[in-house]
């Protein structure tokens, strides 16, 4: 039986039988959401430039088996088409973000904003606004006071690598050799680091970065 | 630590630095490594950048905003989202396949579809237009976006020009490339040559004119898709009076 397009008790119907994990009612609900699932990972993965989603067939049924799984342990109820639909785009996003970060170590984050121009990046914004735990957020807000005192170009290469960004990634976008690049960074973290003594945050920090004891009395 | 080695040998530098001024340099980098938005210590669980305010509590939520503000990788995590709860654009066809077949007859000034294969389309029509100083025509439809698109084609000379047009609710922004045929049609290539490539006009047409016999690789984009709705692939050939 196929239930059609826009008969929502119909559909209420099968979700209700998949949930109580009727072998039948599960197969036509997959059939049933499994084209919407995939032109949606498809689109956007096209609009966004997902190069790292490379198996489209294979996330879209990991979106399929989170659902499940959620309708199966109650986290799912089902209010009408437009709320399912809702939930499974949620759960793709999910899905895609675990696929981007097993990517993430390959990548380094472009400075450049596509969408808003110029760089994007404050470190000093994006300490400030660092999660409840006041120490943690006080430690970033001292490495953001130590990595503004930079000069300019010393702070420009430390953001980059605070980005992720490889000697050969700043070449590339900088213009600059990989010699000047490379002392450019080596002079900035030893900057970095005399001033992060003096901002106090060995003492105080030095520990949730794993620089305790020796390093961080060390000065 | 493989990292901390890492973080010398990537460097350039005339002469080795003395060991102080390494270690400092691994410290600094080890606390850059901490602090990087990219180890993702900093930023709200996923499902709480996604969390209403009213839900998440005005203060959280608050800092939420504000770190999503400061954070580029959360903020491209939202417009993945957004890209996701993106409305399709109109339902195409991925990848539809297609062969196509055709013979220009010379003498006949005429251009016929031997065979054609294009799942899921109305049969291939041969639709003579008569009218002041306009050839017989082969024309071929194939599904795209809520319409059609036409691929007609006008015998010239010893080949042929080319015309697309969408019809019905089909978009009228897409692009057309042509570029050789792969090799193995079943296989086609990673990132096949193109020739020519050539958007619509905005009554939703293309024209590539003097195609000579041979075999073509036809591929029609939509808008915002990287992958094409169709692709053809065109084996046009020659008849002329002495094959005949």
């Amino acid at each position: 039986m196929t239930v059609p397009e826009g008969n929502d008790d119909a559909l209420a119907a099968l979700v209700g039988r998949a949930r109580e994990r009727d072998p039948a009612a599960e197969a036509e609900l997959h059939d049933r959401l499994r084209p919407f699932v995939r032109r949606r990972l498809e689109e956007a993965r096209a609009r966004r430039n997902w190069f790292w989603l490379t198996d489209l067939e294979e996330a879209t049924q990991d979106v399929l088996t989170s659902f499940f799984a959620a309708l199966r342990e109650g986290k799912f109820a089902y209010e009408g088409d437009q709320r399912l639909r809702g939930f499974l785009v949620r759960t793709a996003w999910f899905t895609a973000m675990n696929a981007k970060d097993r990517a993430a170590r390959e990548r380094a984050v472009s400075l450049f904003d596509e969408e808003e121009g110029g760089l994007r990046f404050d470190v000093a914004a994006f300490a400030a606004a660092a999660p409840d735990d006041l120490a943690r957020r006080e430690c970033l807000e001292l490495l953001a006071r130590a990595i503004t005192s930079l000069n300019e170009n010393r702070r420009e290469v430390v953001e980059r690598t605070l980005l992720g960004q490889k000697v050969r990634d700043i070449v590339g976008e900088t213009g600059r050799t990989s010699a000047s690049v490379s002392g450019l960074k080596f002079n900035a973290l030893v900057d970095l680091r005399r001033r992060l003594d003096e901002e106090g945050f060995m003492d105080e920090c030095g520990e949730l970065f794993g620089l305790a004891g020796e390093a961080a009395s060390r000065g | 630590m493989a990292e901390e080695r890492d973080d010398l040998e990537g460097l350039e530098l005339p002469q080795a630095p003395d060991p102080a001024a390494s270690r400092a340099y691994r410290e600094a980098a080890r606390v850059l490594r901490g602090a990087a938005p990219a180890a993702r210590r900093w930023c709200p669980p996923r499902g709480e950048l996604v969390l209403a305010a009213a839900e998440l509590g005005r203060e959280r939520a608050g800092r939420r905003d504000a770190h999503v503000a400061a954070c580029p990788l959360c903020r491209d995590d939202l417009r993945d989202l957004g890209a996701l709860e993106a409305e399709p654009s109109p339902s195409l066809v991925a990848r539809l396949r297609a062969t196509l077949r055709l013979v220009v007859d010379e003498a006949a000034r005429a251009v016929r579809v031997i065979d054609a294969s294009l799942p899921g389309a109305p049969a291939p029509a041969l639709a003579p237009v008569r009218g002041a100083g306009a050839d017989p025509l082969a024309v071929v439809a194939a599904p795209f976006g809520d319409g059609s698109l036409e691929v007609a084609w006008v015998a010239a000379g010893r080949g042929a020009d080319l015309r697309t047009r969408a019809t019905g609710g089909a978009p009228t922004e897409y692009r057309v490339d042509l570029g050789p045929a792969p090799p193995d049609p079943d296989a086609p290539d990673a990132e096949p040559e193109v020739w020519e490539s050539r958007a619509s006009d905005p009554a939703g047409a293309v024209a590539l004119a003097g195609l000579e016999p041979g075999r073509y690789r036809l591929a029609v984009y939509a808008p915002s898709q990287r992958e094409p709705a169709l692709e053809v692939v065109v084996d046009l050939a020659r008849v002329d009076a002495k094959s005949m």
